[in-house]
Formats: C-alpha cells, sequence, structure tokens
C-alpha cells in the first residue's frame, strides 16, 4: 500500500467502485489506505475515555455493512468521516444514556473512568502526549482540522475532501486552531510554573483518621 | 491558496491574522512564492514574526508527533475476514432479501399453525413431561414455557435477520437469525467495584455491596 498522498484521485475512485461492487481486495486497499486519518477524526470526536482501537473497529464493520449504500465513489472520504464522526458521538450518546440508565453502577463508572482519564492525561504529559493534550481542550471544528493536518500526508486539500468544506475554511481553522493551541500551552506551562514554585498542597484532613 | 485575505487580529471569531495565514502556510509546505515573499518583507519590520514561526513549526512537529503516537495502532485494525471473499454479505442480502423475508414469515407461520417442520414436530408440549427424544424447538418451546412459569423468561425479542446463502446444488435457501429471549432475576449479594486509593495514594478496586451504593447516593432500595 503506498502512501496516502502517492494515490491519484482516479486510483482512490477506482478503489472505492471496485468495494462498492463487493470486491474484498478493493475493500481492504480501501480502508488500509483511509484508516490511518480516519482514526484522527475519532481522535478529534470522541469521548476522553473512549478506546480508539474500538471505535476503529467500529468503523471498519460499518464500512464493510453500508459500502453497498455508497451512491458514487467520490465521495467515499466524507462518507467514510461522517462514520467516524457519528460512531464517536454515539459513543459519547452510549456512554451518558448507560450513565442515566444506572445511576449505581455509573457511580463507579465515572469515578473509574475520570481516574482513567486523569492517569491518561498524566500518562500522556509523561510520554510527552503535551501537545495532543493542548489540541484535544479546543472546539471540535477547530480540533479536527488540526489532528487531520497532523496525519502526515494530508495537505489543505485532502482535509478539505474529508471534510467537504473548501480550503480556504480549512486553512483559517488551523489557523486559528494554531492559535488557541498556543495560549493553552502556554496556560498549561504557567500553572506547572505556579505549582513548582509553591510546592506539592497539603490538606490537613488528609492525615486525620 | 493566493487570494487576499485583510490583515486583522482579532479574536477567533474574526479572520485570523494575515501573519497567522502565512506562518500555517509555511509550517504546513503550502507557502507560494507569493506567501514567502510576503512573509519575508513583514519579519524584517517584525522580526517577532520569525519567532512566531519558529514555535508554530516546533508545536506542529509536537502534534504530529503526539498524533502518530495516538493513532499507531490503527494500523493493525483491518476489516472482518468475511469481506475479503468474493462477493460481499451486503451483496448477497441485497440479492436474497426477498426471499429471506419470506423464509422467515414462513417460519413464524408454521411455527404458529403448528405444522410439521422437517425435523423436527409440533410445539406444543406436555406439561410437566421433558421427553428424552425431545428435539431443540421442542426444548427450546418447554424452556420457554417453564421460563415463563417461573417468571425467569420475560419474552422474547423480534428476530434478527444476520445471513442468507443459497445451499449448494440446492433450490434450497440458509437463513441464519438471531433469536434474543429476555430473562430476569433477583440477586441477593450484588457487588460493585469502586476505585479507592489507599494511603498511598494508589488506585485500588474495592467491592461494595449494591444495597451500600444505593442507599448511600442514590436512595435506591433493594
Amino acid at each position: 500500500m503506498r502512501p496516502f498522498l502517492q494515490m491519484t484521485m482516479f486510483e482512490e475512485h477506482q478503489l472505492a467502485g471496485g468495494a462498492i461492487a463487493g470486491n474484498g481486495e478493493a475493500l481492504q486497499s480501501l480502508w488500509q489506505h483511509h484508516r490511518r486519518w480516519v482514526a484522527a477524526v475519532l481522535l478529534a470526536h470522541k469521548p476522553r475515555d473512549a478506546e480508539l482501537d474500538d471505535l476503529l473497529q467500529d468503523v471498519a464493520m460499518a464500512l464493510v455493512k453500508n459500502i453497498h449504500t455508497l451512491k458514487d465513489p467520490a465521495s467515499v472520504k466524507p462518507w467514510l468521516r461522517t462514520i467516524a464522526v457519528n460512531t464517536a458521538r454515539s459513543e459519547g450518546r452510549r456512554k451518558k444514556v448507560a450513565d442515566q440508565a444506572a445511576p449505581v453502577l455509573a457511580e463507579s463508572a465515572r469515578r473509574f473512568a475520570d481516574l482513567r482519564a486523569s492517569t491518561e492525561a498524566q500518562q500522556a504529559r509523561e510520554e510527552g502526549r503535551r501537545a495532543l493534550e493542548a489540541a484535544q481542550t479546543l472546539p471540535p471544528e477547530y480540533r479536527e482540522p488540526l489532528l487531520l493536518r497532523a496525519v502526515r500526508g494530508m495537505s489543505y486539500r485532502h482535509i478539505a475532501d474529508v471534510m467537504d468544506v473548501p480550503m480556504t475554511t480549512v486553512e483559517t481553522r488551523i489557523a486559528r486552531a494554531r492559535r488557541m493551541l498556543r495560549q493553552e500551552l502556554d496556560r498549561t506551562d504557567a500553572e506547572t510554573e505556579t505549582r513548582a514554585a509553591h510546592g506539592p498542597r497539603m490538606n490537613v484532613g488528609d492525615n486525620e483518621s | 491558496m493566493n487570494e487576499h485575505i485583510p490583515h486583522n487580529s482579532g479574536g477567533f471569531d474574526a479572520e485570523p491574522a494575515r501573519a497567522d495565514l502565512l506562518i500555517g502556510r509555511i509550517v504546513d509546505g503550502e507557502a507560494f512564492e507569493d506567501d514567502w515573499n510576503e512573509f519575508e518583507a513583514m519579519s524584517r519590520s517584525e522580526p517577532s514574526m520569525l519567532v512566531a514561526l519558529a514555535r508554530a513549526q516546533r508545536e506542529h512537529a509536537q502534534l504530529e508527533h503526539d498524533v502518530a503516537d495516538a493513532v499507531a495502532t490503527c494500523e493493525l485494525i483491518e476489516v472482518p475476514d468475511s469481506a475479503l471473499h468474493g462477493v460481499s454479505m451486503a451483496a448477497r442480502f441485497r440479492q436474497y432479501s426477498g426471499w429471506a423475508v419470506a423464509a422467515i414469515v414462513s417460519l413464524a407461520l408454521l411455527t404458529v399453525l403448528g405444522v410439521q417442520m422437517p425435523g423436527g414436530s409440533h410445539s406444543g408440549n406436555q406439561a410437566g413431561l421433558i421427553p428424552a427424544s425431545m428435539n431443540s424447538e421442542q426444548a427450546l418451546n418447554e424452556y420457554m414455557r417453564t421460563g415463563m412459569a417461573e417468571g425467569r423468561v420475560v419474552g422474547e425479542m423480534p428476530t434478527v435477520l444476520m445471513n442468507v446463502q443459497q445451499v449448494p446444488s440446492s433450490r434450497e435457501m440458509q437463513v441464519v437469525y438471531l433469536r434474543q429471549i429476555v430473562e430476569r432475576a433477583r440477586l441477593t449479594d450484588l457487588s460493585v467495584l469502586n476505585v479507592e486509593r489507599d494511603e498511598f495514594g494508589n488506585p485500588r478496586y474495592v467491592s461494595t455491596p449494591v444495597h451500600r451504593v444505593a442507599s448511600r447516593s442514590t436512595g435506591l432500595r433493594y
């Protein structure tokens, strides 16, 4: 499989056409060709504590199940993006409904999720994913093009095709996103410096039995 | 990409600043000759633009690295094997969906009317007797009847069609469908796992009876 940029638009459409017609190998190639940016879309829209791999698997299943409904091979990218966004959002709704339906279990699940999210955030910082952590605080309309641009080989044109918006919109959103990212990084840096200057906070009640 | 975009350094709802757009194009490898020339001219009068460019490049490289790291495992996610063998299941479904609906309706009618199925028998049961020679259909019917009487079986969800295939060298169709039976249970020893922290601040799992959690946090009674 050649890298993303090296496949022409014509080849992409051929691949999509084959997949729509029921060619299994074309479908596999189509998935391998697009899955990296699909993962970035999921990363931009998924709930914080949802597993990226699980959601990506769901998108792959939806692709296999629904590819025959795609009328135009040229629209495969926005179609795939819609599946990814819906998958990520329905995961968010599912978690919300589950929380409402089972308040007892939800309490422990929420505590676990909070703990896991804070642990993941901590791990992300420790593993050097500080920029991604900051990017995930941005509004989704800015977060998505910024994360797509961070996938190697994704140009403004590719991002515009995926998001089905004009290229100038992609460019302005990325420019705004970068400014927000810079401010967020400055803010977290300032917080870290303040914490370092004042030392760890001690809660008096912690030592009481 | 070289259309005129007014210089504006307003908030996020306004057009981004011209400098931000130029820096973005340079960082993203989307700058044309005119963009480079304009950036050079601007940075001569405003040297801080060079610092801003360096910072933007560093942050982009960091974000690119972070995203590559986060999505690295996506290379392991493949489409299911069933999609790779010839005509897709979806295409087969389209071809035979009419047959499938007819087959499901027929199955339902035959069951309701108590007609003898191939390899099966009447769906009626003799109360309290479970013959040793009972087939799967009879056993399921008996389970449903006894389960409902005990209050364990609540009912059955609508049948879900999963796959339809033509049986090789035959005019028959094989219909695979999902039957979902809803059960109810009453438990006296139900616990949930909570995550708490020990004296060192490390997370640990603690099993807590549901009635304690419920009475404390939600007011539910069991």
